[in-house]
């Protein structure tokens, strides 16, 4: 198992999908050794439809990959590896969940990043994104790909003081993958696999578009930059704190925004610019320019002992559950995966005691290892997924759910 | 012949102001409205609300040449109400609906028929041929009811005629040009002739997720291709486009030009304006207008690419 662990340490993306096999065989593995009611249970959530969770971004991709053949194929993988070393030896990965699901609509449009560790010459600076594509799927592909490199080298290039510069970091990280939607076109590789458009041999996608939500999480702070109607929520000692608004066409400063450049807002099946789109702010969507912007709101919010978790998901969430009840499920799964009692782990390694008595419900859990955070922020978004499922969202649902809290 | 001016206030939002139709306004009018010869840029569209006072402009110009026509050629007048009598024909086959949009609820009561001329008219007089410009105009007429608006879009593309009609021809394959259709397949019919019934599914993030339509016109000789919608999820009831192609005098430099006009009339649905209809339903044309002539170049291109480097 430590092989294993070290082989996806030290993959690159060209071996992303060896790594994911050598993940899968694990699982598998694995799989066998497990309890039945244990097995039972994944039977079942092997049977949901177009469900796939991964909690490691190299999976991730692979998954990606797999799932453009096999798109709404169920599938479970567990991404968590047993931790081998003690964590002062390398940085800390951060602790979270994803899930993805087509849900009802007949294509899957969504996207997630997650890039730990992403800033060079930085450490414990880890990024996460959720992209809603529309139109087509290419937009939200490429800022997966690309959005993490660009606020990299953005935030190289703003070399003063970390906070006061990340409004200009985003906003700059935002415009450049705008341009690139815009030329994606021309500029697109012969090594990325082709979409609906490039099959039909496009001059210009102009009108194909995605959200993006993205945050940037580091050990004092969490930035969040935001264009469309995705949505990032914080839940803070159990109180949801949105760190993003929704760009919708009738919010009232983005109305008068859009009728100042000479656009409208028209209520054709809800408020759209022009009639046509039913959000405000976008990478890509040229022939809406310059109605549909690419303009980020920024938030940089500091973080204290109170903080729980990170919430990003696309508007296929948040159009069906509130921010208070998808911060009630993240702590009601956190709540179910608390301090376990000491107990030898799979290689032997013994858990440290767990220092706290009874858990009170909103003070900081000790003792809570990587692996059962990364369990708890799996089963939330999962959870998630599937409320958002069961109340008839229309739309992909993509949750990522990170684990804020500290002394763990 | 005369225009009733009791319909032309539906259209008219915001209202334009009245001028004479004098000779002299009607060449300025006409040169208004065809430059810049391409549609401007979505960049521009702070200036949507400018196009309606001279789209709408153009309906006193419409009067004053009919009026030209009298004078010289009585003939062309009976000729003239002869297709408005086809037209009215056409109309009473039945009503439809357009691509992109949704199906609502077919009439009960009896149409009013009337017949308005569209700026289409005025274009394909500006082109200056002779021959070209009745057969385009008058294709460009719809019978507009009440509840209803009508508009043309014009875009120019330089490349030769066959070239762009090769594409907008294609009643079976309308997604190589307009990007906002998903798929396409016929459910009746096999799409050249007339009759021929095609069913859209639409991309993502639009108000509307699928169409049918109905092949009304294709005529390779004159170049025009006309479909009505029946039906789908959307909110255009009675939709029916015509879009014409035709050879523009070549430019300077003696490349070839092409112009396209797309005119459409469609129901304004419940709880909207006319202008609220057309700003949405212009944006959508526009949008495949101009995808249009970037399919068409781009083809042009791969097509003078040395055939080594040619992969279709």
């Amino acid at each position: 198992m430590a092989e294993i662990c070290c082989e996806e340490a030290k993959s690159t993306p060209a071996t992303a999908v060896a790594a994911a096999s050598v993940s899968a065989t694990a699982a598998a593995a694995a799989a066998v050794a497990v309890a039945s009611s244990a097995l039972e249970r994944r039977r079942r959530r092997l049977e949901m439809r177009r469900f796939r969770v991964a909690s490691d971004p190299e999976e991730l991709v692979a998954e990606d990959v797999r799932a453009a053949k096999r798109q709404r194929l169920a599938r479970t993988l567990s991404g968590s590896c047993p931790d081998a070393g003690s964590d002062s030896d390398r940085p800390a990965l951060p602790r979270y969940g994803v899930t993805s699901v087509c849900g009802r609509r007949r294509e899957m449009e969504d996207t997630v990043s997650i890039r730990p560790d992403f800033l060079p010459g930085t450490s414990k600076h880890n990024f996460f994104g959720v992209f809603d594509g529309h139109g087509c799927s290419h937009v939200a592909t490429m800022c997966q790909d690309n959005m993490h490199e660009v606020v990299a080298d953005e935030h190289t290039k703003a070399a003063s003081g970390e906070e006061t510069a990340w409004k200009g970091v985003m906003e700059r990280s935002f415009s450049r993958l705008d341009e690139q939607a815009a030329s994606w076109a021309t500029s697109r590789s012969r090594d990325e696999p082709a979409c609906r458009c490039e099959q039909q041999m496009p001059l210009r996608c102009d009108h194909v578009g995605s959200t993006a939500v993205v945050a940037v999480v580091s050990p004092s702070h969490v930035v969040v930059a935001n264009a469309g109607d995705s949505r990032a929520v914080l839940s803070r000692g159990g109180v949801p704190v949105p760190l993003s608004v929704d760009h919708k066409p009738d919010r009232p400063d983005e109305l008068a925004r859009i009728e100042a450049a000479g656009g409208r807002v028209i209520y054709w099946d809800g408020a759209r610019v022009l009639g046509v789109l039913a959000m405000s702010r976008a990478i890509g969507d040229r022939y809406l320019k310059p109605f549909v912007s690419s303009e980020p709101e920024v938030t940089v919010t500091e973080r204290t002992d109170d903080d729980e978790c990170l919430i990003l998901a696309s508007d296929g969430l948040w159009d069906v559950v509130t921010n208070e009840m998808a911060c009630e499920v993240v702590r009601a799964c956190f709540r179910s995966n608390g301090p376990p009692a000491p107990a030898a782990r799979p290689n032997g390694v013994a858990l440290p005691a767990a220092g706290a008595g009874a858990e009170d419900g909103s003070a900081v859990v000790k003792g809570v290892g990587k692996e059962d955070s990364d369990k708890a922020c799996s089963d939330a978004a999962m959870l998630l997924a599937k409320l958002a499922l069961a109340r008839r969202s229309a739309d992909n649902v993509s949750v990522v759910v990170v684990d804020l809290r500290r002394g763990i | 012949m005369s225009i009733p001016t009791s319909h032309i206030p539906i259209h008219i939002h915001p209202p334009t102001p009245t001028r004479p139709p004098t000779v002299f306004l009607v060449f300025t009018f006409l040169t208004q409205f065809t430059h810049p010869l391409t549609i401007s840029p979505i960049d521009h569209c702070c200036h949507i609300p400018n196009p309606l006072p001279v789209v709408f402009g153009v309906f006193p110009a419409a009067a004053a040449a009919v009026a030209v026509v009298h004078h010289t050629v009585p003939l062309a007048v009976i000729s003239m109400r002869e297709r408005n009598s086809s037209i009215d024909q056409e109309h009473q086959r039945g009503s439809s609906s357009r691509s992109t949009m949704p199906f609502a609820a077919s009439r009960t009561s009896q149409q009013q028929h009337s017949r308005v001329a569209t700026n289409g008219r005025a274009v394909a007089v500006c082109a200056g041929h002779a021959g070209v410009p009745d057969e385009v105009a008058r294709h460009h007429e719809h019978a507009v009811a009440a509840g209803q608006c009508c508009a043309a879009m014009v875009q120019s593309i330089a490349a030769p005629v066959d070239a762009v009609w090769s594409l907008v021809r294609r009643f079976d394959q309308p997604q190589r040009y307009k990007r906002f259709i998903r798929s396409c397949h016929l459910v009746d019919g096999d799409g050249a002739e007339v009759g021929s019934v095609r069913e859209l599914l639409l991309v993502s993030g639009l108000p509307a997720e699928s169409s049918r339509e109905r092949l009304e016109i294709r005529d390779d000789e004159r170049r025009v291709i006309s479909f009505r919608v029946l039906g789908g999820d959307h909110r255009l009831a009675n939709y029916r486009s015509v879009t014409t192609v035709h050879e523009a005098a070549p430019s300077q430099d003696g490349r070839p030009l092409t112009m396209v006009v797309e005119s459409y009339v469609v129901d304004v649905p419940p709880g909207n304006t006319v202008e609220e209809t057309r700003i949405f339903v212009d944006t959508i044309v526009r949008c495949n207008l101009q995808s249009l002539e970037g399919t068409v170049i781009r083809q042009l291109e791969i097509a003078a690419m040395p055939h080594d480097d040619n992969q279709n």
